[in-house]
């Protein structure tokens, strides 16, 4: 009987039985990879991970459950953020007992349920619980969360994206950096395989595996902290100002495609997206297309350049007065007409006659080619998650209207980072570059640059020089010189596009901009500031340009940079 | 003679392998001590490495608490607040000196 029976547990069973025995002593522990950090370009902090723990309970252990709720409801309570209470003492001394007892009924209940393991908290910090293991309870654990943490607030939110849940429970990026490098940054986590006793305490001798867990990879951005902060802070202010519907700012370098800066308003916190509707997460620079009215002027005017066909001096024979085009009539914005209007008078006052006589000459044919050339129609390359861009109408269907009113920036779309790559090409000499967030990216040891690359040349140099004075000369007299800091060279153009609704122009209803660069001889910065629907004037030269100008004055200072006139 | 030889060779032999025969026989027990010894420590060892680990992945944990708390206290918004309520304002106007305006450039 006894040979019989170790025969049916060794020969019989024995898979069955190791396998059961394997269960119960080999303990599986998945090692947290924590996801890639982010640094602004002077290597301070943007974004990190933070340890938070999900506090548990195993209801059937505990006995004193009321004595336990209430204790972890005031710990708890502490651990939250109190932004809504009341500033009268008595008041608010009523809501944090209120709070607090919402708080522990809801961990009785949970106590109370006939389960074996319960959730009762998450996000809870290390402190609040190294408090909570203090106080000794039987029963109550922790599990190990690593969070995303922005040491500057809920600032860049729509240059870093966020985290949230994929399909499958995983952590994923969405939008910004944090989409378009998500396979960067998430790291891959270990698995440690050991032999536990009864206790749960490891076995030495027993089984040990481990798989060690792949941090992510480090991100160095472009981006200026100063700079960054310099623009978010004007921006809001901006918006604040001029009542506008949404507020929107990007700076680069122009030399070589690095994006200095990028702030939209409203935005949202990336650390609880989930307070947010979608339409906030959309980044407004790179996915949200406009007509940029007469900041487009600049390009056209450096097309009809550089096919020799106007110079700055030349003047124009038809911008007396009104033009009747195809049945339509185009004025100029303050219907006032120059007879012997020259090209740089066109851009200093901005005078839509001006750009459809340049635009006649050019023709439908060339002026799609160079908008094309400037890379209109086709997306820019920039490495944030989800850019956009409008298509073109096709050449075919342009009739005489469609090229008059795409001289001065209407009746064709564009993103804001499109018009300024473009833009840029002006300030580069004639060469135009792709845009770029992050300079380097960090795996250990490994380290990868990535290097400013050409994406073409549309204009030549000498039209960039001439151009360049022309803006020049559009800041200097145009509308917004009363705002440009003295003894500084900017180049610039205002820009104020009526919005298309329901087939007609809106006159109350703008998109005012201002885009420029400066040194001009020797651009350090390209910017391009844009409200939608300021309230307090519907011109780019009295919203947009001030706020320009301001925050030009303190890039000027940060970069130590004296006037030169 | 001969037979005599063989004999006290035969005795040598058995002595010999006795001896080897409880040599051995020490020598297992001894391993089977050592090995109730060693299993007998490592075994409370779990504790102590259990304690280690934790320990060790707090510190860890705590490290990177600390790194979040020097980056947030010095980000550009708490030193612009601090900075803010320690009455300091920002320069808003600079003053450059050209070569001329220096006296020993004149």
């Amino acid at each position: 009987m006894i040979v019989f029976r170790l025969w049916y547990w060794q020969i019989l069973s024995s898979d069955t039985l190791t396998a059961r025995a394997e269960q119960q002593r080999v303990s599986s522990q998945t090692l947290l990879a924590p996801r890639g950090q982010i640094y602004f370009s002077d290597g301070s902090l943007l974004a990190s991970t933070e340890p938070t723990f999900l506090v548990f309970a195993q209801p059937k252990l505990i006995k004193n459950k009321g004595e336990v709720a209430r204790k972890l409801a005031l710990l708890f309570w502490e651990d939250r953020r109190h932004d809504e209470l009341d500033v009268d003492p008595a008041k608010k001394e009523i809501q944090v007992t209120q709070q607090q007892a919402r708080i522990e009924e809801d961990i009785n209940s949970r106590l109370q349920k006939d389960l074996f393991w319960v959730s009762l908290g998450i996000k809870v910090s290390m402190d609040t619980k190294q408090r909570i293991e203090k106080e000794n309870f039987f029963g109550i654990g922790f599990d190990t969360y690593l969070t995303r943490f922005y040491p500057e607030g809920s600032t860049s939110a729509h240059l870093l994206g966020f985290i949230s849940s994929d399909a499958y429970g995983s952590e994923a990026g969405y939008f910004g950096l944090e989409g378009f490098y998500n396979g960067e940054l998430k790291g891959k986590n270990g698995l440690l395989t050991q032999d536990k006793d009864a206790q749960g305490l490891p076995i030495l001798i027993g089984t040990y595996k481990i798989k060690d867990a792949k941090p992510g990879k480090t991100l160095l951005l472009n981006v200026d902290r100063t700079i960054q902060h310099i623009v978010e802070e004007n921006l809001r202010l901006g918006k604040e100002k001029y009542g506008a519907k949404s507020a929107s700012a990007i700076v680069m370098d122009p030399k070589t495609g690095n994006v200095l800066a990028l702030a939209s308003f409203p935005n949202y916190d990336p650390a609880a997206p989930a307070d947010f509707s979608k339409e906030f997460f959309r980044n407004p620079i790179t996915v949200d297309s406009y007509e940029p009215g007469s900041t487009f002027k600049v390009l056209v005017m450096a097309a009809g350049i550089n096919e020799d066909l106007v110079q700055p001096e030349t003047s124009c024979d038809r911008c007396g007065g009104p033009l009747s085009i195809g049945g339509y009539i185009i004025r100029t914005w303050n219907n006032k007409y120059s007879a012997n209007l020259s090209m740089t008078d066109a851009i200093i006052h901005s005078d839509n006659t001006g750009m459809v006589f340049v635009a006649k000459k050019l023709g439908a044919d060339k002026l799609f080619a160079y908008i094309q050339k400037f890379g209109f129609g086709e997306l820019t390359g920039i490495d944030l998650q989800d850019e956009q861009t409008p298509q073109l109408r096709p050449l075919p269907s342009w009739k005489e209207i469609d090229l008059a009113t795409a001289s001065f920036g209407q009746g064709i779309s564009s993103t804001a980072l499109q018009l300024v790559r473009a833009v840029a090409a002006i300030a580069n000499n004639g060469v135009m570059m792709e845009p770029h967030v992050v300079h380097t990216i960090a795996d250990g040891e490994k380290v990868t640059v990535i290097n400013p690359r050409e994406v073409s040349r549309p204009i030549s140099e000498q039209t960039a020089k001439l151009v360049t004075e022309m803006m020049v000369k559009a800041v200097e007299e145009g509308e917004a010189k009363f705002f440009k800091p003295k003894g500084f060279k900017v180049a610039g153009k205002t820009g104020t596009a009526q919005i298309p609704v329901a087939g007609h122009y809106d006159a109350s209803k703008t998109i005012a901009s201002f885009i420029g660069f400066a040194p001009a001889d020797n651009p350090k910065f390209i910017m391009l500031v844009r409200y939608d629907q300021p309230s307090s004037s519907i011109y780019g030269a009295e919203t947009a340009a001030p706020t320009f100008f301001n925050i030009a004055k303190e890039v000027f200072n940060y970069y130590g940079l004296a006037p030169t006139e | 003679m001969r037979k005599m030889k063989n004999l006290k060779n035969l005795i040598v032999n058995r002595q010999l392998r006795k001896k080897m025969l409880t040599l051995g026989i020490m020598a297992f027990l001894l391993l089977v001590v050592v090995e109730i010894w060693a299993l007998n420590r490592l075994s409370t060892f779990g504790e102590q490495i259990t304690r280690f680990e934790k320990t060790s992945n707090d510190l860890q944990l705590e490290n990177q608490i600390l790194q979040n708390r020097i980056a947030s206290l010095s980000s550009l918004r708490e030193i612009q607040n601090r900075s803010l309520l320690l009455g300091f304002r920002a320069v808003h106007l600079v003053d450059y000196f050209k070569p001329s305006d220096v006296a020993s450039a004149k």
